[in-house]
């Protein structure tokens, strides 16, 4: 479960340029739940997903993951939280591209320690979950958009992670291949895996079991 | 995490190969201009010892072509009041080594004690004693393959003495200016011409030693010599004397005036030829290393990011980067190291100048550490002005 209380988030605090991009955001997600939270641009979305992840930090409130509150944590222990409670899908991808699909996947694993042999069955894996078997050992930069996003969410569940955080991640495809992806996550969220989608496009709001707006940084 | 950063490293290969071996061109020019330098005007180092007690003493090479060798210009100022001292280095060809003709150049205590030629192997002369069954000689030009405690066979004018070799020279080109080869091209002070006297052994003694073995003064020919002024001794003085001891050399030219002018001047005029070269493959080395440093930052960053995203904290996105950085320099090292090997091996059959003295090495070594560093600040400041969150937010498109 992840509870936000009063969670408020400040840009360039005490400068003249000083924003706050979250104001007393209150938000309990349970466990297995698909949620999509949309907004205007600058609404503060990203923002929410990178407090919840961990990545970046908030001034006041407290937000917990599973029952540990993420500001009291060192960078180090953060980044274990991120690596093994936490998967990230990006807009645009956010997949290095010297690497083949099956590296790209297999990078949060490297970041544990287990055998070679291990890592590799459990990329393998999570590849199969998303259909792209035949494309594991191509190099990201010769894959479609849509065949990258794949690449992207296996690289999310390889480490079979309680949350899968994803930022547009339909932003950067067709709407053929922006279903494809969304009926993916939905066998995903049928498996039990908790869905969090930023999105300012309805169409993949609308396919989510809960929808959250935010306006102005705050809650609506 | 070490697995990745291998992949990472392995990734960009092309890359960091690129800068390990501008990394180790840039090395090896830096210690070479340095060695030869140092080489160049480390013969000249004895004499500024000399020209500090003695005034305005100064080195000739004598006429080593002279229709009468026994004239040689030492000879002219042995009674000259105004002259404290004569050091003197001689040259006789009548010792007979195993039966062949042999060079040999006869060393003065003040010489062979204040000058020591680089040795490939072996030692430089100990102190001479007349109870000493045999006679020490070090090597030149080694034609007949010597080493090192070898005992050899001289004779002079049929009599006999045992020689022990004590050491080889590194460089048989040139031994305190006076090269064990001749002179060719036109008798141009400016431009004398060295090649290396590859047909016969010749071999350096102590003037004690040659004494012993029978090599007397006046059977040689004066090769050169070390005039010690007296400290009163005025300017006329001194310039008449210098200009007589000019006319009666040849091949004087660059020694006089390094020795009364700066004799740094005369090495660096001596580098001109090499300075131009080095210095654009210098700043060309400087500018593609940072250049490669610098359009890899972003995408570095993008990827460190990528690390950061997937479970990486900042400390192990910072130590992969570094692996990129000691894995260059691993294998820019080892480029120096096989070029500077390779280097000293090609100069060395072609008698040209170059060693690469202890200095350099560490000289080399100071400046891996230099560019280790600065290849890791800037990735540091690289990635501390690409945040993670930064870059994660650069990764959306609108």
């Amino acid at each position: 479960m992840i509870k936000l209380e009063n969670i408020t988030k400040i840009y360039n605090k005490g400068k003249k340029n000083e924003f706050t991009a979250l104001k007393n955001v209150n938000l309990t997600i349970e466990d297995g739940e698909f949620i999509a939270v949309t907004g205007t641009s600058g609404a503060g979305k990203s923002t929410l997903l990178y407090v919840i992840s961990g990545i970046d930090t908030y001034e006041d409130g407290s937000c917990t993951l599973d029952g540990t509150e993420l500001n009291r944590l060192s960078d180090v222990k953060l980044s274990k939280v991120r690596n093994k409670t936490i998967g990230f899908v990006m807009q645009d991808f956010a997949l290095v591209e010297d690497f083949s699909v099956l590296e790209n996947v297999m990078l949060p694993l490297q970041f544990d320690k287990m055998s070679g042999k291990k890592k590799k069955e459990l990329a393998m894996e999570a590849i199969k979950r998303v259909d792209i078997e035949e494309l594991a050992k191509k190099q990201v930069n010769q894959l479609s958009g849509g065949q990258k996003q794949r690449t992207a969410i296996a690289r999310a569940i390889v480490n079979h992670p309680n949350y899968i955080l994803a930022d547009e991640p339909t932003g950067a495809l067709d709407s053929k291949t922006s279903k494809e992806i969304m009926n993916l996550f939905e066998k995903l969220n049928a498996d039990g895996q908790t869905i969090i989608i930023v999105t300012h496009d309805p169409d993949v709001a609308v396919r989510c079991k809960r929808n959250i707006r935010i306006e102005d940084g705050q809650v609506v | 995490m070490l697995q990745l950063g291998l992949y990472d490293f392995l990734r960009h290969i092309k890359r960091n190969v690129f800068v390990a071996v501008f990394l180790a061109v840039m090395c090896l020019l830096i210690t070479s201009l340095y060695s030869v330098f140092y080489y160049e005007y480390g013969k000249f180092k004895p004499f500024k010892k000399l020209e500090k007690t003695a005034g305005n003493g100064f080195f000739l090479a004598d006429t080593v072509l002279s229709d009468d060798p026994l004239n040689g210009f030492t000879n002219n100022f042995v009674n000259n009041e105004n002259i404290n001292k004569i050091y003197q280095v001689h040259k006789g060809n009548n010792l007979k080594i195993e039966g062949r003709t042999c060079s040999v150049y006869v060393y003065g205590e003040w010489t062979w004690k204040n000058w020591q030629a680089r040795l490939k192997n072996g030692e430089w002369f100990d102190d001479y004693d007349k109870e000493d069954e045999l006679i020490q000689v070090v090597i030149g030009v080694n034609t007949q393959g010597y080493e090192p405690g070898d005992i050899i066979e001289c004779t002079v004018d049929g009599k006999n003495c045992k020689c022990i070799v004590k050491g080889i020279l590194q460089d048989n080109t040139e031994i305190m200016f006076s090269p064990s080869g001749y002179y060719i091209g036109d008798m141009n002070y400016e431009s004398c011409y060295v090649l290396p006297q590859n047909s016969r052994t010749f071999v350096l003694m102590q003037e004690e030693a040659a004494d012993a073995c029978g090599i007397a003064s006046d059977e040689v020919v004066s090769n050169w010599a070390i005039l010690e002024y007296r400290d009163d001794v005025s300017d006329e003085v001194v310039h008449e004397i210098n200009s007589l001891a000019e006319t009666l050399s040849i091949g004087a030219g660059v020694v006089y005036r390094a020795f009364l002018e700066d004799s740094t001047i005369i090495v660096y005029e001596k580098m001109l030829a090499y300075v131009p070269m080095m210095v654009s493959a210098f700043v060309l080395s400087i500018i593609a290393v940072i250049t490669v440093a610098f359009i890899n930052v972003e995408k570095g960053a993008k990827y460190y990011s990528i690390y950061y995203l997937t479970g990486g904290s900042k400390r192990e996105c910072f130590l992969i980067a570094s692996g990129n950085v000691a894995g260059t320099i691993l294998i820019s090292v080892i480029l120096y190291i096989t070029g500077n090997e390779f280097l000293e091996w090609f100069t060395r059959q072609r008698n040209i100048v170059y060693s690469t003295i202890g200095a350099a090495r560490v000289m080399a070594a100071g400046l891996y550490a230099v560019f280790t560093v600065f290849l890791v600040v800037c990735m540091f400041f690289a990635m501390k002005q690409n945040s993670p969150l930064d870059m994660l937010r650069k990764h959306r498109q609108h």
